[in-house]
């Protein structure tokens, strides 16, 4: 089933009902299914529904639990691909809920928020002019708010445009059933109201994916001022907030987190005279099991920490510049039960626990320090970090340079060590630690094809064990190398030996070294290690240029007569194209080999040719007084399937697959390969030139024996060519053409025709202006080049009578 | 060194192409007859039959008396696309010189079809002048046991009266198989000299070719070895020279053929450079030589011999330059 759409409620009376209606107009022909999660809804709501949509299945609580437990319950229930959740007072426009379910498709199942319009449930109406589109939430104090499309950051995904949200608003949105398994869901621990949405969508950001926002899809909600038809009490929404921080955050920021939330939450609680915070927290270890069985699972396989999700977002708070600045923020041990903070204890420091026992130069490293009452240990490094120093029971640095490093802390009279590697990646392009040759060129069209660029990668510094990486290319100008392969995974070995990558140009450069390499340390949203700028090299203002030649005639050769342009040519080409960006070295060895040159096919090729002026040779043995008839002109036919296209380089393969190429042998012009223009350095300024004039090889005569009676009596020499006709399609191409590889590429084409006849005046090729490179030139020779005709023929019905003397 | 001039008499103009092949050919001669110890290299000389050289159809015939095509085997009527289209190859030979070895046929006739190409980029050197159509001297390595156009390997077309020649070269060769090898002693170098000079025409140009390939002439040899040498020996040297102007350079090669050919005296001995530069030009459209070097030459010639003979034309010359349509 591809989608289910859940619809979470509780005492919605017949909002509910028109939700269902809406939804299934909405939804059209959608292969999906209608989930209610009702939440032990007492206004018969939930019965009204089930009589009226038998199509809807129809799951309740028995009792209240809240809204994440219900919509986790209907999520359990749900059967489709993708999960649309709606509240139970929603108003799709059109056909938005069609779309989303083609946004989660699209974006291969993450998660896809609509605009959110306030919907007037007396009118069943949406005020479309009063929209939210993407979510925010402060990290600190969980408030939300709305944010602006010119806040968020636009990305593209498959063509199509969508924005990163920070959060979302659980009211409304769809996610692949995949990821809201690997997500843990809904978390069914929360209680009554709140966070759920907040919690679920910070989930999902650590866990590496995104939540992104389809404004096009528009669905109203009805939002409330205040709680109509059910009361929230104000402790489970912190105990809400500690379940989703305690899952979330890392163990220092948890720390801090839990005391600042405890300061603004000291107030009183009705009914629970121990206050607001020590009931809140009372709740909280009563589910505590369950949250940190969730938080096991999250922060073990999270690939993102809150610290990135703080910048990437623009919150204040966690910053790491803040956790650094020694004193300014104090943590606080996990309260073991609410209450003012215990007195300090002695310090008792039995050792440092490091997030890595190696580091990249810039890598913020973490380290705990060990035992008790540790909140006082003062930490330093040598060499010195960034910083060098800190103090409290966490210490994060970093450093800049390769070699091994020393972090001390110390407490009272107790100093610990911990030692750490920090190493660096090189990576080379064409392998080789040279920057001129950071080149690859643009993939090619005609024929597809790549030119991939072997690379390398290794540690540098005193490694300890070896480093993965995850290669990526933020800016999609580059593959590694196959069209799919976006990422490549890297293991570098600790000994510091190379391992190899490939890159292929997918999209062309604007300027030098704006295809960038990313190194990810483990993941492809880890930290970024280091970077390596490529130029993808393309070519642009390529022309094939023909010119027409001179008129065909019967000239007398050496060889005999032949029907041919002479003095000159049928055609002359002329073929050029400009390498870009600008400041390309073309002296770089991807480049140094890369030439433009002519290719030509053939297709449609026929020709005739007629001898006259008979004469008769006789054999010795044949009896005086034989006489035969001899046609006074024959003609022969020759003609190829249209459908057979050759390459033309006039048969010659030492030039192939050009039609012309220098220092090969029976080469025709010596400038038929030029460097490409627009180099910075080891271009050319000139075309690349060659010519072609299609002759006839036509032998100054024809014969056939002669018999009599079966016997062979001589010979018939018809040794006058008299006339020839020659029809041929032609298509020249500018190609790019490496001398190494042979490999060549197809930028422009342009076609000419012969239709020639010896017996017409001022015949000759017609040539048409270039374009655009269509198909991939023929190379080898066509298994199928002979003629599929033949035909010899006497011309006429007149002939000359020989006796033999 | 003594020469004969180029001469005139009795030539059609086919057999300006006979002049370009035996250039080129004697300018690339490879005789090495140690290499292939079980064949036998001749010269034969060739009488191609009169429709030796005509396109046909392979295994086809014309009947007689109803001017039908048929099949010539069968006599039976055959459609003409049923047969291939090809050239024929028809005559006799007899061998006027044998080396190594008195044994074998002395005469002999041949019978082939060669295909009919659709597409000629340029002429080869069977385009200039065919022997086995239109008949001359050739020196060949033979193998009666093969068939066809095969029985006949490494065919050079000899100029006229070079016959002679060929078994001074044998001997030479017999006597010292790496004559032409390198690498070149001093002494060496000298005795190919003495050869470039001597009476063996062929000998004179192999030893010419190898020296050049070397790097041993220099331009004031090569001025002086052209202008020592006369008719066809001056056009294979000149060609020689033409076919590697890297090892000069095209500027000290255009000037010293220049200065050769003003320092000419006589209008006849312009035509073995006219030649080489023709056949260069024919056969390697594409090398400096033709494409500037060449053109500019031959005008230069045409320019001198009309200042020298006082604008009396060299019929000789003036069919180089009308029948192969340089200029």
């Amino acid at each position: 089933m591809r989608a289910s759409l859940i619809v979470a409620c509780h005492n919605e009376g017949t909002a509910l009902g028109k939700t269902l209606e809406s939804c299934i107009e909405s939804a059209g022909n959608l292969d999906y299914e209608i989930v209610v999660a009702d939440d032990a809804s007492t206004d018969g709501s939930a019965e009204n529904v089930e009589r009226r949509f038998p199509q809807a299945r129809i799951h309740r609580h028995n009792q209240r639990r809240g809204a994440s437990p219900t919509k986790a319950m209907g999520a359990r229930h749900a059967r489709g691909e993708v999960l649309l959740f709606l509240d139970g007072h929603c108003l799709p426009e059109g056909n938005a809920l069609v779309r989303l379910v083609e946004d989660v498709e699209r974006v291969r199942g993450e998660v896809v928020t609509p605009q959110i319009a306030a919907l007037d449930t007396n009118r069943w109406r949406n005020a479309l002019n009063q929209v939210g589109n993407g979510y925010h939430f402060d990290l600190l104090t969980f408030q939300c708010s709305w944010q602006r499309l010119d806040q968020m950051r636009a990305v593209f995904e498959s063509g199509w445009k969508f924005y990163e949200s920070a959060a979302l608003i659980g009211c409304a949105f769809a996610v692949g059933r995949a990821l809201y398994d690997r997500l843990w869901g809904f978390d069914p621990h929360m209680s009554f109201y709140g966070v759920e949405d907040l919690d679920f969508a910070l989930k999902c950001w650590l866990m590496g994916h995104r939540v992104l926002h389809d404004p096009s899809a528009v669905i109203g909600h009805k939002f409330q001022n205040q709680f109509e038809r059910y009361a929230v009490p104000a402790e489970h929404v912190v105990v809400n907030e500690l379940r989703a921080a305690r899952k979330n955050f890392s163990s220092s920021v948890w720390d801090d987190w839990v005391e600042q939330r405890r300061m603004r939450s000291l107030g009183p609680l009705a009914e629970h005279p121990e206050g607001l915070w020590a009931r809140a927290w009372s709740l909280f270890e009563e589910g505590r099991p369950s949250a940190e069985q969730e938080r096991s699972y999250l922060q073990s396989r999270r690939t993102r920490d809150e610290f990135w999700y703080a910048e990437r977002f623009g919150l204040a708070w966690p910053r790491l510049e803040s956790i650094q600045r020694a004193g300014q923020i104090r943590y606080s041990l996990p309260s073991p039960s609410p209450g003012p903070s215990p007195s300090p204890a002695p310090c008792n420091l039995t050792g440092i626990e490091a997030s890595n026992v190696q580091l990249y130069i810039g890598e913020p490293g973490m380290f705990i320090a060990k035992g008790s009452n540790v909140s006082g240990v003062q930490w330093s490094t040598t060499p010195a970090g960034n910083p060098a120093t800190g103090s409290g029971a966490n210490f994060k640095t970093r450093w800049s340079a390769t070699g091994t490093v020393t972090v001390t802390a110390t407490c009272g009279s107790t100093t610990k060590t911990f030692s750490v590697r920090i190493v660096a990646i090189e990576v080379q392009i064409n392998n080789t630690a040279a920057t001129n040759d950071d080149l690859v060129a643009l993939k090619c069209d005609f024929p597809p094809q790549r030119f991939n660029v072997n690379c390398q990668a290794r540690l540098l510094g005193p490694a300890a064990v070896a480093g993965n990486v995850v290669l990526t290319n933020p800016d999609g100008r580059l593959r590694f190398p196959n069209p799919a392969n976006t990422t490549v995974a890297l293991t570098l070995a600790a000994n510091g030996a190379f391992s190899a990558f490939q890159i292929s140009g997918e999209s062309a450069s604007a300027a030098l070294g704006d295809a960038v390499i990313q190194l990810h340390e483990d993941s492809a949203t880890g930290f970024v290690i280091t970077q390596k700028s490529v130029t993808v090299f393309s070519f642009d203002q390529a022309k094939i240029t023909l010119n027409q030649g001179g008129n065909y005639a019967i000239v007398n050769l050496p060889t005999g007569p032949s029907y041919t342009v002479n003095p000159g040519n049928a055609v002359t080409f002329s073929s050029i194209a400009r390498i870009r960006p600008a400041g390309i070295n073309c002296t770089a060895p991807q480049v140094a080999n890369l030439n433009i040159g002519i290719m030509q096919e053939s297709s449609n090729f026929s020709s005739q040719q007629v001898w006259d002026t008979p004469t008769m040779n006789w054999l010795p043995a044949t009896a005086s007084g034989t006489a035969v008839d001899v046609a006074l002109s024959m003609s022969q036919n020759t003609v190829y399937a249209p459908a057979v296209v050759q390459p033309v380089a006039d048969t010659e393969t030492t030039v192939a697959p050009l039609y012309d190429q220098p220092n090969k042998p029976d080469t025709l012009d010596p400038n038929s390969l030029q460097r490409p223009i627009g180099c910075q350095a080891g271009g050319a300024s000139a075309n690349a030139t060659s010519f072609d004039t299609p002759s006839d090889p036509a032998p100054p005569t024809f014969s056939l024996p002669i018999q009599v009676a079966g016997v062979t009596v001589g010979n018939a020499v018809w040794g006058h060519l008299v006339k020839v006709v020659r029809k041929e399609h032609f298509r020249t191409f500018c190609v790019l053409f490496n001398t190494n590889t042979q490999q060549f590429c197809a930028f422009r084409q342009a076609t000419w025709d012969l239709n020639v006849d010896s017996s017409a005046l001022n015949q000759h090729a017609v040539v048409n202006a270039d374009g655009a490179a269509a198909a991939t030139p023929a190379t080898g020779v066509s298994a199928n080049h002979a003629p599929t005709a033949v035909t010899t023929t006497p011309v006429g019905a007149g002939t000359q009578h020989f006796v033999k003397p | 060194m003594n020469d004969p001039e180029l001469q005139l008499a009795q030539r059609k103009p086919e057999q300006y192409g006979y002049d370009a092949r035996a250039t080129r050919d004697m300018a690339t001669v490879q005789f090495i007859p140690a290499k292939m110890p079980s064949e036998q290299w001749l010269v034969l000389s060739i009488s191609p039959a009169a429709h030796s050289g005509s396109a046909t159809l392979v295994g086809g015939a014309i009947d007689g008396t109803t001017g039908r095509i048929i099949d010539a085997s069968s006599g039976k009527p055959v459609e003409p696309s049923a047969l291939p289209r090809g050239v024929v190859q028809e005559g006799s030979w007899v061998a006027t010189m044998r080396f190594g070895s008195a044994a074998g046929k002395r005469r002999g006739s041949y019978h082939w079809f060669d295909d009919l190409p659709t597409h000629v980029r340029k002429l080869s050197a069977n385009d200039l002048y065919n022997p086995f159509s239109r008949g001359g001297e050739v020196l060949c390595r033979h193998n009666p046991q093969l068939q066809g156009s095969r029985e006949f390997d490494s065919v050079s077309l000899l100029p006229e009266k070079w016959d002679v020649h060929a078994r001074g070269v044998f001997e030479a060769l017999r006597k010292d198989s790496e004559l032409f090898s390198a690498p070149l002693s001093p002494s060496k170098q000298t005795h190919l000299q003495a050869l470039v000079e001597g009476d063996n025409a062929i000998l004179s140009a192999m030893a010419f070719r190898t020296l050049i390939e070397a790097g041993k002439i220099d331009r004031k040899a090569l001025r002086a070895n052209l202008t020592k040498a006369q008719g066809y020996r001056r056009a294979v040297f000149a060609y020689v020279a033409l076919a590697h102007p890297k090892l000069l350079g095209e500027a000290a090669l255009e000037e010293e053929l220049t200065r050769v050919i003003e320092a000419t005296r006589r209008v006849p001995d312009h035509r073995g450079i006219a030649l080489a530069l023709a056949t260069t030009t024919l056969l390697h459209p594409e090398s400096p030589a033709s494409r500037s070097v060449g053109r500019k030459l031959l005008s230069h010639i045409r320019r001198h011999s009309n200042q020298i003979s006082k604008a009396k034309k060299d019929p000789y010359l003036e069919q180089i330059f009308t029948v192969l349509q340089i200029l």
